[in-house]
């Protein structure tokens, strides 16, 4: 499984059948919401080509770097 | 024991003489007599021990009474007092605790020995071991060498295996009879759980293992009658959940699991799944359970793993009445496990709410009761708002969205509380139940609301056994069907 991180106004150009990814409405966010991650199996859909692949550890630890800017305290 | 009879003018005494030397230790009370009598299961008889001219009466003891009785004795003797460990298992088996007089010993400590002298029990032997007439404190302990039992006799002097005792005011569970599979076998087939208790720790004390520590599939068969049970089944997959942005979307259960606290106070709810959490803590935790929730506030009612690996259960919304949403500590009413769970293992965690008030909260982990605390708010009022969901939250805004990180299987809501004894039951060893089956004393399944079991293998979506399949769950962005199981994977003894 690889994941991408998109830019927010890339959302729409997505092909979600060739996404593990469900919907624009799933989406995970950045905390600014100006970015998204989508993921795939197997061949690098063409609309995500030349973006950075990450694992699923790496991706893991990005959305859980608290300091990151894909985590949030949940209690303010 | 060595007794012998004394009269006086206006008593009758029994004696009791110091095996080694003959002296006197002390008198014999008649309810240690009639406690003995080997017909006397469920009731003893009372003797009166009083002056000649008291005209004698006979009565009937309950056995608790007599219990007691006794127990007040032997408080009186110190011999319940004694740090010796088994002292008390003389109350409950017969291995008759005796006091030595002082010169035993030497000193004005109390010294006790252990006999038995039923010939049925004289003449069994454990192994290469053969239990003796009389058999100190240190002796007792050699009796458990073998490996998980202790034997004893019962009050018709038949050999037993003794199951539990209290030690210093705590009861000490010994072999495997706790355990569900062998009360299968007991249930099915009495004599072979008997062979099975006296024997088989011995056989497989090469493997360093106490009887209970077993399972079936560690070389224990069922009766060919249950080899099959509906309470017992294959569970074969689980849900594995990425800790990214993987979820199973319940969607609206506003009709279903939204209740109201009266409702809470009425029948309760528990909660209860297994779930395998994945090495590599996440800062956000784990959650499992989310019902009424889509909102970036604190609202509805959700089950989770704290990022401590605590076990957690809130109750979120309003701030007291007429007061806030938010999304603080006053938002939420909560309790959580004072303990925390391992990662990479099956656990069967329960979060049982037997009311509304926190203080009836209970936390379970692989079907015992675990210690927590309150926290949070108790004036917070309980408030949905949004769909439910297994394995996130349930916020609107997806980056501050927690996600679960490993599996989950068999995911069950019971509108009623279930209680430590059914808990136990669904628990099963660590054998994977089928909750729509009743199981020795788990016979809430009319109460099963909600039953994910998460067993499809393919597709995108877990059918909801309970409620007529109603709130199917939907896997969302790619969680997958696992073939890893609490039943390809050995959970951890309990002791």
């Amino acid at each position: 499984m690889k994941y991408v991180i998109i830019n927010s106004n890339e959302i729409s150009s997505m092909d979600f059948s060739q996404l593990l990814t469900s919907s624009a409405d799933t989406l995970r966010c950045s905390i600014d919401e100006t970015k998204a991650i989508v993921k795939f199996k197997g061949t690098t859909p063409s609309f995500l080509s030349g973006k950075t692949q990450y694992n699923h550890s790496q991706m893991l630890a990005m959305v859980n770097d608290v300091d990151g800017e894909w985590y949030s305290n949940e209690e303010s | 024991m060595v007794m012998r009879m004394r009269f006086s003018a206006s008593q009758q005494f029994i004696e009791e003489l110091c095996e080694h030397c003959n002296e006197v230790v002390s008198d014999v009370h008649i309810s240690e007599i009639t406690y003995l009598h080997p017909d006397s299961d469920y009731a003893s008889i009372k003797v009166s021990t009083g002056s000649i001219s008291d005209t004698p009466s006979i009565g009937i003891q309950t056995k608790t009474a007599k219990i007691e009785a006794v127990k007040l004795e032997r408080h009186r003797e110190l011999m319940l007092t004694a740090s010796a460990a088994g002292v008390t298992e003389s109350l409950k088996y017969l291995v008759r605790s005796e006091k030595m007089c002082s010169s035993s010993n030497e000193s004005d400590v109390p010294e006790f020995c252990y006999r038995v002298d039923n010939p049925k029990f004289l003449t069994k032997t454990i192994g290469t071991l053969s239990v003796s007439e009389s058999f100190h404190s240190g002796s007792v302990i050699r009796n458990d060498i073998t490996g998980g039992f202790k034997i004893g006799s019962d009050r018709r002097g038949n050999v037993v295996r003794i199951k539990s005792e209290s030690i210093n005011d705590k009861i000490v569970y010994r072999g495997a009879w706790r355990k569900n599979w062998f009360l299968e076998i007991e249930k099915e087939n009495p004599a072979l759980a008997k062979q099975l208790a006296l024997t088989e720790s011995f056989h497989r004390l090469e493997l360093g293992k106490f009887l209970e520590e077993f399972q079936y599939r560690e070389g224990f068969e069922k009766p060919s009658a249950i080899a099959k049970t509906g309470s017992v089944y294959d569970n074969t997959r689980s849900i594995l959940f990425d800790g990214v942005d993987d979820f199973i979307d319940l969607g609206d259960t506003e009709d279903y699991y939204h209740y109201t606290l009266s409702e809470y106070r009425d029948h309760g709810v528990t909660v209860a799944a297994w779930v395998y959490i994945t090495t590599g803590s996440l800062a956000s935790g784990y959650p499992i359970l989310s019902i009424g929730r889509t909102h970036n506030k604190f609202y509805g009612m959700r089950c989770h793993v704290n990022p401590q690996m605590k076990l957690q259960m809130d109750f979120m919304g309003q701030n007291g009445e007429g007061g806030s949403f938010g999304q603080t500590a006053n938002h939420r009413k909560s309790r959580v496990s004072t303990t925390t769970i391992e990662t990479d293992q099956w656990h069967f965690l329960t979060w049982a709410f037997k009311t509304d008030d926190e203080d009836d909260w209970h936390i379970y982990h692989n079907g015992y009761e675990i210690p927590s605390t309150k926290t949070g708010n108790e004036e917070c009022i309980l408030t949905y708002n949004g769909d439910s969901s297994i394995g996130k939250l349930g916020k609107t805004n997806e980056s501050a969205e927690k996600f679960m990180n490993g599996n989950i299987s068999n995911l069950g809501i019971w509108s009623t509380n279930v209680g430590e004894a059914g808990i136990l039951s669904i628990y099963n060893d660590g054998n994977p139940l089928n909750y729509q089956t009743a199981s020795f004393k788990y016979i809430e399944t009319g109460s099963l609301v909600g039953y994910w079991q998460m067993e499809e293998g393919s597709g995108i979506h877990t059918a909801n056994s309970a409620l007529g399949g109603r709130v199917s769950g939907s896997l969302k962005n790619g969680a997958g069907w696992s073939t890893v199981t609490q039943n390809n994977q050995l959970p951890s003894p309990i002791r």
